[in-house]
């Protein structure tokens, strides 16, 4: 009997063995893991040669780990991150092209807007899994309807401000340098040039920064120090009445109601906000050993089982065109607005050069909207600290 | 007599057994690089199936195609595979060992790699068989015709033996080998200098022997390239336009790069074999033997710091020294160290050059506030833990074991989880210390936007988590002192004071001076509270150089820089340690 038990297990360990085994990242919380473990369950019951493994990274360390772990090999084969460090990860060789692979009408499939960021320097990077843009949620008990622009916006949150009680109007991360974009792009301004150049200290930015700058010190709507926590912790107490987050924050909402709607149009140049639209996309290690079953992993992670899942389970704004036309998600109460957003959006930079960017710009908008600084010499600031780093650091281009 | 005799023979055989192997793996390295390309499985002799082995025409026509394929050939270079990517930039392969060809995904790798023209080849075998290699050629059409055709040529080989390829080299190390032997038997007294001539007569012969390599194959490169342009003028340049035939400009690149390994090597074996021939070498050898029972207690632990400890510091300090940053996370780490263009001592020179008391981000500003921060905080550590500690020293207090739990309380808590609740209770909004201060009538602070507050902050929580270490050391050294001391002192009639400062004070010392050492160095690196607590302050005020070194390394990725930061916090603590350590005589008992 245990001599039937051992070959059986050697049998099986052999037939384990014999396949290959796809090694996936991501940094998934909440509702996306689960969705995406289900996913995950779906592509091993359907496919016998291959067999996906997620592992889940927290998301402070996870560019950081990328970087570390692909060049020594001890990288996943497949890993689901932002666009915005493609630029980076393509010229240091982290992440293979996976335009071998592409069949012909692959980029048709996915919402416009979509695709280009996978792209760098020709050569396309990864498959985009979906769209995330910050959105303005609201507490439906406290604002009835929503704000169609910034005057009506800081109207409503002031009649809802009391800060005595701890409640505010507009809680979001005000010193957050990717939140502010909404606001910085809208005033019409740009992180780089035409010319992949840094032109941080744009009369337009400074004017955005004088904007929030505004929204906290003269309007008083938005609380001192927000972290993220505060955000959550605020939303969930009731105490919040309008939150600018992206699509994770409602993985983070408790039994509070909530609604959402399209960012509002800045009243003092008549355009709507264009917050940063960032594609989440599965990239291919360029250490990888099995690339061709990685790829099979990639496909079906994008394509339309998938996607459903990821959209309707995980409440994601999924990428691929088709999602949109099942009516599940055509009835969701959030997915189409979330599309809508995204329209209105531009892609954050993916450039290697954004990564210097990050630090200035965040310790820029904190000074001023602190009133450490004026929003000119905060950006002044930043601009040369951007030049100074960009100069030094080694990049080859 | 015989023993010496032994033992450097043994150290010298090792050590030449480390060179080879050393060379190889250098050659090897760049062997590795080029199989991947040319690994070659399906085979295609002649045109009339070019169609099944073309990956993609996009466009160009098969007899254009066709004319490319017989330009390229010759007698002893078929062409194996073509593809033509997007129209305009033709790869093709031969192989004369008419090995068979997987073409496209390897193609298209290759299109990417030449892409990045920087990542050519430093170093690449000549071939030693007489038609083993491989050629890729990479042109650029217009209009159908060739405008640009870029060659590349390398000895593959699809089994590589070392011993019959590097003969030569082998044959070198082993003479120079035997004549050392030779001397060391025969006239030991000279064996030492006599040795070191000849290494460094192997080290050239070496150096000279790859150069002569390099220089055939770029000489016989120079003859290929003739004949291709010949060849291509006449068959493709309908138009009468000139054809430009490039080749790689790597063969200055090659030559350096042998010039630095030779360099980096003879300085490391040279050093290594005058460790061995002066004697040095046998008498730790004889020590190891003669302890070897205790150094194999020892040994696990010694393993364990040299690749925690030395291992880093190693690589740190290296790494100081160069510009390593975003871009260079793909490449080699061995070619990277081993080029010694990489090296100079830039980092310090931005570092220490500008002094400007008035940037928070001047290094000088964050010196003195971390030099200010560290006398600081370790004053207010010493003097509260030694005040408690008397209090605590006092046998009659009531509930002293339960004060002392309490007082060790804050040192025992992981300081990570304490930075994040002080820092949650100096929220200006929802803190716990704005509260009660507007419970006793003021204002509240808003404690993280001015400099001043946010170091008051610091200050505080890393006050709380500093000063139990201090009473604990001071507790255990007062326990030390007998009482009769105290008993002679006030029959002498001295007050309490002057007990405490000619009884108390002095029998303290060699116990606080050590933890006032640890407690500064401590404190100078005190990472954790600064970036969890303040996060480095408004606008960086608050930084300490750690903090700014970790900003620099990990935000920033600019590893060189910041490892170079680092050195210099290093030296200053050093210098630190080792000054007070003197002038104080602490490790000096006091009965000394």
């Amino acid at each position: 009997m245990k001599r039937v038990f051992l070959f059986g297990f050697l049998l099986l360990s052999i037939f384990a063995w014999s396949q290959t085994q796809v090694i996936l990242w991501h940094s998934y919380r909440g509702d996306e893991k689960a969705a995406l473990k289900e996913v995950v369950e779906a592509f091993n019951a359907s496919h016998t040669d291959i067999q996906i493994k997620a592992l889940g990274i927290p998301y402070d360390a996870f560019a950081d780990k990328i970087t570390a772990a692909i060049p020594r090999g001890k990288g996943p084969d497949i890993f689901i991150y932002a666009h915005d460090r493609i630029g980076g990860w393509a010229e240091a060789g982290i992440i293979d092209p996976i335009s071998f692979f592409l069949e012909e009408n692959t980029e048709e499939q996915f919402v416009e807007g979509s695709w280009e960021p996978m792209i760098y320097d020709g050569e396309v990077y990864g498959l985009p899994m979906s769209l995330k843009s910050i959105i303005l949620f609201y507490n439906p008990n406290i604002i009835k309807t929503p704000p169609k622009t910034t005057d009506e916006m800081i109207a409503m949150a002031k009649a809802h401000t009391n800060a005595e009680a701890g409640e505010y109007g507009l809680v979001y991360e005000i010193a957050n340098f990717y939140y502010h974009a909404c606001w910085l792009q809208g005033f019409g301004g740009r992180v780089f040039d035409d010319n992949n150049q840094p032109v941080l200290n744009s009369p337009e930015n400074i004017r955005s920064f004088q904007f929030a700058r505004d929204l906290y010190a003269k309007e008083k709507i938005v609380p001192p120090e927000v972290s993220n926590v505060l955000v959550t912790t605020l939303f969930n107490e009731g105490k919040a009445g309008m939150v600018i987050s992206g699509p994770w924050f409602r993985g983070e909402i408790n039994d509070v109601p909530y609604e959402i709607a399209l960012l509002p149009e800045i009243s003092e140049v008549g355009k709507p906000a264009i917050p940063f639209m960032s594609t989440e996309g599965v990239m291919m290690s360029a250490k990888s050993k099995n690339k061709d079953a990685a790829y099979v992993a990639m496909e079906f992670l994008v394509q339309e089982k998938a996607a459903t899942i990821m959209a309707l389970k995980g409440k994601q704004p999924v990428a691929l065109k088709k999602v949109y036309d099942n009516p599940a998600v055509k009835n969701d109460k959030y997915l189409p607005k979330f599309r809508a957003q995204i329209a209105k959006s531009r892609p954050m930079p993916s450039i290697p050069q954004m990564t210097s960017v990050w630090s200035p710009a965040s310790t820029a908008i904190a000074a001023a909207v602190n009133g450490n600084k004026t929003p000119e010499e905060a950006l002044n600031e930043a601009q040369r600290k951007v030049v100074d780093a960009l100069s030094k650091a080694g990049y080859k281009k | 007599m015989k023993k010496h005799f032994s033992w450097r023979i043994i150290a010298l055989a090792l050590v030449l057994v480390l060179l080879y192997l050393l060379l190889i793996r250098l050659q090897s390295n760049t062997m590795d690089w080029q199989n991947q390309r040319y690994t070659l499985d399906m085979a295609y002799t002649d045109t009339a199936s070019l169609e099944a082995v073309l990956s993609a025409h996009d466009g160009v026509s098969v007899d254009t195609i066709q004319q490319i394929i017989t330009a390229l050939q010759s007698s002893n270079h078929q062409i194996q595979s073509i593809a033509v990517v997007q129209g305009r930039t033709f790869l093709a392969h031969s192989d004369s060992s008419m090995v068979g060809a997987r073409i496209t995904k390897e193609i298209f790798d290759i299109q990417r790699e030449l892409q990045r023209e920087e990542a050519l080849p430093t170093l690449w075998q000549a071939p030693t068989t007489s038609d083993a290699s491989a050629t890729l050629y990479r042109g650029i059409m217009h209009n159908g015709h060739v405008t640009e055709l870029i060659v590349y040529h390398t000895g593959m080989q699809q089994e590589f033996t070392p011993v019959a390829s590097r003969l030569p080299i082998f044959l070198v190390l082993l003479g120079f080998f035997v004549v050392a032997l030779l001397f060391e038997y025969f006239i030991p007294r000279y064996s030492a200098p006599i040795s070191l001539v000849c290494f460094v007569i192997a080290v050239v012969l070496i150096t000279s022997l790859l150069n002569a390599q390099f220089i055939r194959d770029y000489n016989q490169w120079q003859e290929y390239l003739g004949q291709y342009q010949m060849r291509l003028d006449a068959s493709l340049n309908g138009t009468g336009a000139v054809l430009d035939v490039n080749i790689p400009h790597w063969y200055p690149k090659i030559t350096s790069a042998i010039k630095t390994w030779n360099v980096t090597l003879s300085v490391v074996f040279g050093l290594l074999l005058l460790f061995i021939l002066s004697g040095l070498f046998e008498k730790s050898f004889a020590g190891l033997i003669e302890y070897r029972m205790a150094y194999s207690y020892v040994f696990p632990a010694m393993f364990g710091v040299f690749l925690l400890v030395f291992f880093p510091f190693i690589y740190g300090f290296l790494i100081g020294f160069t510009n390593y940053g975003l871009g260079d996370f793909g490449s080699n780490l061995i070619s990277y160290f081993s080029n010694l263009g990489n090296y100079s001592l830039g980092n310090f020179i931005d570092i220490l050059r500008t002094i400007d008391l008035t940037d928070p981000h001047n290094f000088y500003y964050t010196l003195l506030h971390t030099i200010f921060w560290t006398v600081l905080n370790v004053t207010l550590h010493v003097s509260i833990g030694v005040g408690l500690a008397l209090i605590l020293n006092n046998p009659q207090l009531k509930g002293r074991t339960f004060f002392r739990v309490l007082l060790i309380l804050p040192w025992a808590i992981p300081n990570y989880i304490t930075a994040l609740i002080w820092r949650g209770m100096f929220h200006k909004q929802f803190g716990a210390v704005n509260g009660f201060l507007e419970l006793l009538g003021f204002q509240p602070i808003s404690w993280f936007t001015q400099a001043h507050t946010a170091f008051l902050a610091n200050l505080v929580t890393n006050v709380w988590l500093g000063f139990p270490f201090m009473m604990i050391i001071a507790l255990g050294a007062l326990q030390s002192i007998p009482k009769e001391l105290y008993e002679a002192s006030s029959i002498d009639g001295s007050t309490r004071w002057q007990s405490f400062w000619n009884v108390t004070f002095p029998l303290l010392k060699p116990a606080m001076i050590p933890a006032v050492i640890l407690g500064t160095i401590w404190t100078f690196n005190q990472f954790n509270v600064i970036y969890l607590v303040s996060g480095g302050g408004p606008d960086g005020a608050t930084e300490l150089l750690i903090t700014d070194a970790y900003k620099l390394a990990f935000e920033q990725y600019r590893y060189g820089y910041a490892a170079a930061y680092c050195i210099i916090i290093f030296a200053l603590l050093l210098i630190y340690g080792v000054f007070t350590n003197k002038v104080s005589k602490a490790s000096q008992g006091v009965y000394e």
